[in-house]
């Protein structure tokens, strides 16, 4: 078990200017399990890459525990990694595969098959070992991944997308025995997923990156109730969260006819004449006419429970879309006007130019 | 009904060039087993008794079997060597992007194009000074190295194919570079390395002029060239029954095993051709 501490730790692919991950300053505790999430092509796996060895990093440190592995060779690092598509050898049989990285590392027969067969009964895969991966389902051939990473009893467990090529039923249902198994080991894990879903039910903090850029690390629950900045506020959450650029008013902003009251000090801070005001669809209530925004539905996304209006509303003379969750058993109709405004202390104000958090 | 006429229609072509192909060597297997009168008295005909005698004759009175032992030789340790050189340096190439790794690979393309001749004479005078002309390890090398290129390329559509999630994943677990390669990367280009070595192995056995350059005693000789010696033998001792006998030694082989592979090199061609 280990820390995983980035230290200022950059990556520039050759031949591009902009860094692929700029300055990461990232501390994971011992035994945590951190997710690191964002959109395509926001340096998740990059950093992931970067801890596993894979990939160079240019300027700063990246360390295990107390040990400084910025120059380590990835096999030297104490670490087991499950990759996206598994990365399975194909003309090995499911232990050749589990028990490879222990046969290099000159682990006696026994032994090695000892922790093959240990590994495989925490899986369930005791009837598989004898077959090739070809031979495998796609569940299986992701708990194959798993265990290879388990029998070598890392410091670190890194895992990048590992679920992304499973179904969608197969997919929650492994991502809790995976969050489940991570923890019952006590090992430090940090996994990558693009999947927002999967980042707030699996880790214990998450971390949320945005063009090689740390946006915001925090457990799920603090980053659903307080976004650091637009970006984060936009991204955690389905359906997003809405995003009104709204005019800042004396007590508060101007909330369609009213003056929603959102405490002085945000509105201190805010540096324009509007601020940009996040509330998310199951913060906004229904009202009497001319109470709040107008809301033309344009649909109305019935799911049982709850159902989504997804429409449009007049800000300013611009047109911007909102979503709405009301009730799923008395849904308003579509095309029809529905007034809303939000509920008390769950607004989320930021700066209209820097899109930071304003106030509290 | 007239889709399948069309078909057979559209097949007597093949059947006949099949045929044309096949037949000469149908006639020289038979004629193997023939003795001198019987190829004149019937030259068409099915052999009287299938006898051994000319086979016999053609493997100790003619070389053929010393031949055939150095053809094996150099065919086997020439496709090693080939394999040895080119599947480091296709993988190097393919994989390793490093300065002029691009301007190398079109080289080691450019240099298909050469014609073998051009290297003959210099080759000759290279191995003299060496004193190393008349040895089989050393036309075995010539023969690896001429094929390194042909090797290459081949070997560079498959790697492309393999998922460097692969290797990623045995340099995490703890393999050497060199580890990757052998234990990792090969077993997975099998097909490449199959279908080069056959299309290698071809060459080498069929190999004429640089075996006769090369070489030169009549121990140290590879097939081509003793059954060049045993044809022009056979026009004044008229061994023709032997000259059938040598062919049919020299080149049931090669046919079997591209037969046994044939499904391999096939299969090879158009996946090479399609990730490469």
């Amino acid at each position: 078990m280990a820390t995983v501490t980035f230290d200022q730790a950059t990556r520039v692919y050759p031949g591009t200017d902009r860094p692929a991950v700029d300055k990461l300053d990232l501390d994971v505790g011992d035994g945590e399990f951190l997710v690191l999430v964002g959109p395509s092509g926001c340096g998740k796996s990059t950093s992931l890459r970067m801890l596993a060895g894979l990939e160079d990093v240019n300027t700063g440190r990246i360390l295990i525990g107390d040990r400084d592995v910025t120059d380590v060779p990835p096999k030297d690092r104490d670490i087991a990694m499950v990759f996206q598509n598994y990365a399975l050898y194909p003309h090995m049989s499911v232990s050749d595969n589990m028990g490879f990285a222990l046969k290099i590392a000159g682990v006696g027969k026994e032994q090695r098959a000892e922790r093959v067969r240990e590994a495989a009964k925490l899986l369930d895969l005791e009837d598989y070992l004898d077959r090739k991966p070809k031979a495998l389902s796609g569940g299986q051939r992701q708990r194959v991944a798993m265990g290879r990473a388990i029998v070598r009893n890392p410091r670190v467990f890194l895992m990048d997308e590992p679920l992304s090529n499973l179904d969608a039923k197969l997919r929650v249902q492994t991502r809790t025995q995976i969050a489940s198994l991570t923890r019952r080991l006590g090992v430090t894990t940090v996994y990558v997923t693009h999947d927002q879903v999967e980042a707030m039910t699996m880790g214990d903090r998450v971390a949320v990156l945005k063009d090689g850029l740390l946006q915001q690390v925090d457990t799920p629950r603090r980053l659903y109730d307080h976004p650091d900045n637009v970006f984060v506020a936009g991204f955690i959450g389905s359906p997003a969260m809405n995003l009104l650029e709204l005019p800042v008013v004396d007590g508060g902003v101007q909330f369609g006819g009213t003056t929603y009251d959102t405490g002085r000090e945000a509105i201190d801070a805010a540096s324009g004449s509007t601020v940009t005001v996040g509330v998310r669809p199951e913060d906004l209530v229904l009202t009497a006419e001319g109470d709040g925004l107008a809301v033309e539905a344009d649909l109305v996304e019935e799911q049982g429970a709850d159902a989504f209006i997804f429409g449009r509303t007049i800000v300013n003379d611009k047109s911007h879309d909102i979503i709405v969750r009301v009730d799923g058993r008395r849904p308003p109709e579509k095309n029809s006007t529905v007034w809303v405004r939000p509920q008390p202390g769950h607004v989320h104000v930021f700066d209209a130019t820097t899109g930071e958090r304003v106030g509290d | 009904m007239r889709k399948a006429l069309m078909q057979t229609v559209s097949r007597i072509p093949l059947v006949v060039w099949a045929v044309i192909v096949i037949y000469p060597i149908i006639w020289m297997f038979l004629g193997s087993f023939k003795d001198y009168g019987e190829i004149f008295r019937s030259p068409w005909a099915l052999p009287e008794a299938f006898e051994f005698d000319n086979f016999v004759q053609a493997w100790n009175d003619h070389g053929i079997g010393r031949s055939f032992v150095n053809s094996l030789l150099v065919t086997v340790l020439g496709c090693t060597l080939c394999m040895l050189f080119s599947l480091p340096t296709a993988y190097a190439i393919e994989r390793i992007r490093f300065r002029g790794s691009k301007v190398l690979f079109n080289v080691y393309l450019a240099s298909m194009m050469i014609p073998m001749v051009l290297g003959w004479i210099p080759l000759f005078f290279l191995l003299l000074q060496l004193n190393l002309l008349n040895n089989l390890l050393a036309l075995s090398l010539i023969y690896a190295v001429t094929q390194v290129p042909f090797t290459v390329f081949i070997l560079c559509s498959f790697l492309s194919g393999v998922p460097r999630d692969l290797e990623e994943a045995a340099a995490i677990d703890g393999m050497s570079q060199y580890g990757i390669l052998f234990k990792i990367v090969a077993p997975l280009v099998t097909t490449g390395i199959i279908t080069a070595s056959i299309m290698n192995a071809v060459m080498y056995w069929n190999e004429y002029f640089m075996a006769l350059i090369f070489l030169q005693s009549d121990e140290k000789n590879t097939l081509g060239v003793a059954m060049d010696l045993l044809a022009n033998e056979a026009e004044y001792t008229n061994a023709w029954g032997a000259l059938f006998a040598g062919l049919t030694i020299a080149i049931i082989p090669i046919m079997v095993i591209y037969a046994i592979f044939q499904r391999n090199i096939t299969k090879g061609m158009t996946e090479g051709a399609l990730k490469g």
